[in-house]
C-alpha cells in the first residue's frame, strides 16, 4: 500500500493539477482567470518533471562532508537532471507569466473590460 | 476560448478533452518507471553525478559504450571516488550536481533561459511602453516604520541575494535565486516608499552588461577551450569557495541580470490602469 | 564525427547583439535598427559560407561535452538551407523595418525581432529535444510581444490567443519529452532516434501524439491553429511577415524532425514506431488544414486575413509532402517551405506599404493600384502567381514534385493530388480576383504611391529570388534534395553524423 502510495501520489497529484488548469482555460472568459489557469497548468508540470527524478530513497544530489551520492559504484541520489530542467521551466513560465499579465493590462486598459467575448464584440 | 458557444458545451467539451488527456497519462504511467522503480544509473545523469564524462567519452571513442544493439552499457563505465574536500581537479569541480548540470554539463540550456527571462521582460516593456506611471493615491501613505524598515531589509537582502549566486556550486540556489531574492527587496522598496522609482537607465545597463559577460564567457571558452561555453578555468578542490571555475562567474553574471530584470518588470507593471 | 566549433557564433553573436541593443538604444533608435540588420547579414552570409564552402554536414560542440552527454548543434544540408532562408528573411524584414517601424518602443522591437531571427536559427541547428523546448519559448515570447506591437488594439487579443494556445502547446511538447526521458534516459535526439524501438509502444505512441499536439500549433496544422488569424490580422505587417515566413518554418522543422528522424522507421516510405502512424495523422491534418484554410480565405473580404488563411494552407501543403516520407516528398515539403516563406512574407511586406499609405485592408480597396503603383501591383501579382503554382514561377516546381510524390506513393495519397489541385484552383480564384481588380478598375483618386528605398530593397530581391527559382529550380533544389535525403535516411543521414560509435561491438 505504501508503495502503491509512493509510486502513485505525486503523478495523480501532478495529473490533477493540469487538468484543473486545462479546464480553466478551456471554460473562463475572463483573462485573469485564463492566466490562473496557464499558472496551475505550469504548476502540474513542475510537480511532473521533479517526480520523474524522485525515487524513495533517494538523497539529495549535492556532495557534502556526510552525503554520499554513490555507494558501491551505483548512484543512489535522485536524478540531477529533470531537477535542472525544471529550473529551465520555472523561469520559462516565469517570463510567459510577466508578458501575459502585462498584455491583460494592455487590453484591460483599450477594452475596458477583460471578458474575452466582450473583446470579440468590440473588435466587429 | 470559444467565446460564440453555450456554456454547457462547452463545459462538456472541457471535460471531454480534459479526460481524454488524463486517460492517457495514467495508461501510459503504468509503463513508465516510478517512484522505486526510478533508477539514476539508467540516465545519462549518472555520469553527471559521478563527474565522469570524460571516461565515458572515451569509452564512446573506443565503441565499448554502445553495444551492438544500440543499448547504452551505463554501469561498465568504472566510478572513480569523490571525497569531498578532498577531491581535486575533476572535470566539473561543483559541489552541487544540479548546478554543474545546469551551468556547464548543459550550460547551453542555461544560456537560453536567461534569454527567455530577458525578452519576457523587454516584451513586457515594449507592451506597456507608453504608459503613464502610477502614482498611487493610497488612502493610507506607508508609515515611518516601514519606510525604515524596507530600507534596512533592502540591505540585507541584497547581501542574502549575492551570497545566494555566490555559493551556487556549493549549496541549494545559484542565479536565478539569487537574482529573484534581490529583486523581492527592490519590490520592498516599492512598498515602503511611495512613487518610488529605480533607475531604470541603470538597470538596462546592468541587464545588458551582466547578459554580455555570459556570452562573451562562453566565447572565451570557444577562443581558449575551442568550444562555446567550456569551462577555461582550473576546478580547484570540490566544495572549495573558490571552486568549479566558470560556474561562480557565470552565476554572478545570471545574478545580477535576473535581479536587475524582474525589478525592471515590476517597475514597468506599476502602470495607470484608470480604475475610476 | 566532423566537428566545427566556431558556428556557435550562428546563435552567439545574435544572442550577444541583442543584450547589446538597449545600450546601443540609448544612443540612437535608428542605430538599434541598424544592429539588427548587420547581425542578420552576418547570419546570412556566414550560412551562405557553410551552404556554398559545402562545410555542412557538422557538429558544434557545446562545453567539450560530446555528444550524448553534452548538448550540440547539428548542422546537416536540411538546417542548412533553413539557415539561409530565416536570415535572408530575417534580413530583408529588418531591411523593411528601418522604415516601418516608428511606433512606440523601437529598440525593443528590434531585440525581439533579431531574437526572434536568432531563436529561429538555434530552433532548426540544435540536436538536443529539450534545446528544441527553450528555442520553442524564445520564438515564442518574442512572437507574441511582437504580435501585440502595433498602434491597433486587436493586435492584443491575437497576441493573447497566441499566448494561451503556444504555451498549452509548448506544455505539452514538454510532457511529451520528459515521457521519453523516463524510458531511454537521454535527451539528445540521435541517441533517442537511434533507441526509439527500445521504448514500450504504448508509452511512445502517447509520446508522439502529445509531440505532434505540441508542434502543429507553431507548424499551424488543424485544430491547433485558431490563433493564426486572429495574430496575423492583428499584428503590424511586418510582423505577420516574419511570422508567416520565419515561425512557421522552425515549427515544421521541429515537426518532421520529432518525426522523421526520432520517431521515423526507415524504408521505402518512412513511417513511425509506435501503435499508430503519426506520419498518416499529420498527412490527415494536413489534408484537412489546406481544405478548411483555403475555404475560409475564398470567403474573405479582408486581405490581410485572406493571407493569414492562406499561410495556413500552404503549411498545410508543406505537411502534406513531408508526411508522404518518400526522399521526393521532403524535397517537395522542403521546396515548398522555401517558396511559401519568400512569397507570403513579400505580400505581407506589400500590404504593410499599401496600409500605410492609407488604403484600407479590404479587397474592395485594392481596385486600381495599377494605377497608383505599378510597382507594387506586379510585385505581388508574382507572389501570388508562384503561391498558386504557374510555370515560370518558383511554387511550380514545388507543387509539380508534389503531385509527383504522391503518385509515386499510391494508395490513398492518390487522395492528396487532388487536395493540391484544389488548392492551386481555389488559390487561383482568390488571389486573381485581387490581382484582377488592381489591373482593371480605375481608382477614384489617383495618388501616386511613392515607395522609398528601404521598403523597396526587400521587395525587389524577394521577387527576383521568386523568379529564379522559377527560372533555374536548381538553385533550391540541389540542397532540398540533400536535405530530403537526411529526412529520409535516419541513421546514415543524421544518427551517426552526431554519434559514429552509436552501434558497438
Amino acid at each position: 500500500m505504501v508503495d502503491f502510495l509512493q509510486n502513485w501520489v505525486y503523478l495523480t497529484g501532478a495529473m490533477a493539477l493540469v487538468g484543473i488548469g486545462l479546464y480553466i482555460v478551456l471554460t473562463n472568459t475572463n483573462i485573469f482567470r485564463i492566466i490562473v489557469g496557464l499558472n496551475i497548468i505550469d504548476s502540474g508540470t513542475n510537480l511532473f518533471i521533479v517526480t520523474i527524478a524522485w525515487h524513495p530513497k533517494s538523497v539529495m544530489p549535492i556532495y557534502t562532508a556526510t552525503n554520499n551520492l554513490v555507494v558501491n559504484g551505483h548512484v543512489i541520489s535522485a536524478d540531477p537532471l529533470p531537477q535542472s530542467l525544471v529550473l529551465t521551466a520555472i523561469v520559462i513560465g516565469l517570463g510567459t507569466t510577466a508578458l501575459a499579465l502585462a498584455i491583460a493590462v494592455k487590453i484591460y486598459q483599450k477594452y475596458g473590460t477583460l471578458d474575452v467575448r466582450k473583446i470579440k464584440e468590440g473588435d466587429r | 476560448m470559444m467565446s460564440d458557444t453555450p456554456e454547457m458545451v462547452k463545459k462538456v467539451f472541457a471535460i471531454f478533452v480534459v479526460g481524454i488527456l488524463i486517460i492517457g497519462f495514467f495508461m501510459v504511467f503504468t509503463q513508465m518507471p516510478k517512484g522505486n522503480e526510478v533508477n539514476v544509473n539508467n540516465t545519462v545523469s549518472r555520469f553527471y553525478v559521478m563527474k565522469d564524462v570524460d571516461h565515458a567519452t572515451q569509452m564512446l571513442d573506443k565503441g565499448t559504450y554502445f553495444n551492438k544493439d544500440m543499448v547504452p552499457l551505463r554501469n561498465d563505465v568504472p566510478y572513480t571516488p569523490i571525497t569531498f574536500g578532498k577531491s581535486s581537479n575533476l572535470e566539473d569541480g561543483a559541489a552541487n550536481v544540479v548546478t554543474s548540470i545546469v551551468v556547464d554539463y548543459r550550460g547551453f540550456d542555461t544560456l537560453g533561459e536567461v534569454t527567455v527571462l530577458f525578452l519576457a521582460a523587454s516584451g513586457v516593456m515594449l507592451v506597456l511602453h507608453g504608459e503613464k506611471r502610477k502614482i498611487p493615491k493610497k488612502k493610507i501613505a506607508p508609515s515611518e516604520i516601514m519606510y525604515v524598515g524596507t530600507r534596512i531589509a533592502f540591505a540585507v537582502i541584497f547581501l542574502f541575494g549575492i551570497y545566494v549566486f555566490i555559493h551556487g556550486h556549493l549549496t541549494p540556489g545559484g542565479g536565478f535565486p539569487g537574482g529573484a531574492i534581490i529583486a523581492s527587496g527592490i519590490l520592498g522598496l516599492f512598498l515602503g516608499r511611495q512613487g518610488y522609482s529605480p533607475n531604470k537607465a541603470g538597470l538596462t545597463v546592468f541587464e545588458s552588461l551582466s547578459g554580455m559577460a555570459y556570452v562573451i564567457i562562453g566565447i572565451i571558452g570557444l577562443v581558449g577551450e575551442k568550444s562555446f561555453l567550456a569551462n577555461f578555468l582550473p576546478t580547484g578542490t570540490i566544495g572549495d569557495l573558490f571552486s568549479a571555475g566558470f560556474i561562480a562567474l557565470i552565476y554572478i553574471a545570471i545574478g545580477m541580470k535576473v535581479g536587475s530584470e524582474l525589478s525592471a518588470v515590476t517597475n514597468a507593471m506599476i502602470v495607470d490602469t484608470e480604475e475610476d | 564525427m566532423k566537428t566545427y566549433n566556431l558556428a556557435a557564433l550562428l546563435v552567439g553573436v545574435p544572442l550577444l547583439m541583442a543584450f547589446s541593443i538597449p545600450l546601443f538604444g540609448f544612443i540612437s533608435k535608428q542605430l538599434a535598427k541598424w544592429i539588427t540588420v548587420l547581425t542578420l547579414g552576418f547570419e546570412f552570409f556566414f550560412g551562405l559560407y557553410i551552404f556554398l564552402w559545402h562545410i555542412y554536414p557538422f557538429n558544434v560542440i557545446m562545453g567539450n561535452w560530446l555528444p550524448p552527454f553534452g548538448e550540440n548543434l547539428y548542422i546537416g544540408p536540411f538546417a542548412t538551407v533553413l539557415i539561409i532562408l530565416i536570415s535572408f528573411v530575417g534580413l530583408m524584414i529588418s531591411i523593411y523595418n528601418l522604415w516601418s517601424a516608428n511606433h512606440g518602443d523601437v529598440v525593443h522591437f528590434a531585440l525581439l525581432f533579431l531574437m526572434f531571427v536568432g531563436g529561429s536559427i538555434g530552433l532548426v541547428s540544435t540536436g538536443d529535444i529539450f534545446n528544441i523546448f527553450i528555442f520553442m519559448e524564445i520564438t515564442g515570447i518574442s512572437s507574441f510581444a511582437l504580435a501585440a506591437y502595433g498602434p491597433e488594439r486587436r493586435a492584443l487579443g491575437g497576441a493573447f490567443k497566441y499566448l494561451v494556445v503556444s504555451s498549452i502547446g509548448s506544455t505539452l511538447y514538454l510532457f511529451g519529452v520528459l515521457l521519453i526521458y523516463t524510458q531511454l534516459g537521454t535527451l539528445n535526439i540521435a541517441e533517442i532516434a537511434a533507441r526509439i524501438s527500445q521504448t514500450t509502444s504504448g508509452l511512445l505512441t502517447f509520446a508522439g501524439i502529445l509531440l505532434v499536439a505540441g508542434l502543429a500549433v507553431e507548424a499551424e496544422l488543424f485544430p491547433f491553429n485558431g490563433w493564426v488569424p486572429d495574430t496575423y490580422t492583428g499584428a503590424v505587417n511586418p510582423v505577420s511577415a516574419t511570422l508567416s515566413g520565419i515561425g512557421s518554418v522552425g515549427g515544421v522543422y521541429v515537426l518532421f524532425r520529432i518525426l522523421m528522424t526520432v520517431f521515423g522507421k526507415d524504408g521505402n516510405f518512412v513511417s513511425t514506431y509506435g501503435n499508430i502512424d503519426l506520419m498518416a495523422l499529420v498527412a490527415i491534418l494536413g489534408s484537412a488544414t489546406v481544405v478548411i484554410g483555403e475555404l475560409s480565405a475564398l470567403v474573405q473580404k479582408n486581405v490581410k486575413k485572406m493571407l493569414a488563411y492562406s499561410s495556413m494552407a500552404q503549411m498545410g501543403l508543406v505537411a502534406i509532402g513531408f508526411s508522404i516520407g518518400s526522399k521526393m516528398g521532403s524535397y517537395a515539403g522542403v521546396f515548398q517551405l522555401v517558396n511559401h516563406s519568400i512569397a507570403k512574407a513579400m505580400m505581407f511586406l506589400i500590404l504593410g506599404i499599401i496600409v500605410s499609405f492609407g488604403i484600407g485592408e479590404h479587397i474592395e480597396d485594392m481596385k486600381g493600384l495599377w494605377y497608383k503603383s505599378p510597382f507594387l501591383t506586379v510585385t505581388f501579382t508574382i507572389g501570388s502567381l508562384s503561391l498558386l503554382g504557374l510555370p515560370l514561377f518558383g511554387g511550380f516546381w514545388s507543387k509539380f514534385a508534389l503531385v509527383d510524390a504522391s503518385i509515386q506513393r499510391g494508395g490513398w495519397y492518390d487522395f492528396v493530388i487532388a487536395i493540391v489541385l484544389f488548392a492551386s484552383v481555389v488559390e487561383a480564384f482568390y488571389y486573381l480576383r485581387i490581382v484582377g481588380y488592381m489591373f482593371t478598375s480605375k481608382p477614384t483618386s489617383t495618388d501616386k504611391i511613392k515607395v522609398s528605398i528601404s521598403p523597396a530593397v526587400p521587395i525587389v530581391a524577394f521577387s527576383i529570388l521568386i523568379i529564379a527559382i522559377g527560372v533555374f529550380p536548381q538553385i533550391v533544389g540541389g540542397i532540398s534534395w540533400n536535405a530530403a535525403h537526411e529526412l529520409t535516411d535516419k541513421m546514415g543521414g543524421y544518427v551517426l553524423n552526431v554519434i559514429p560509435t552509436i552501434v558497438g561491438h
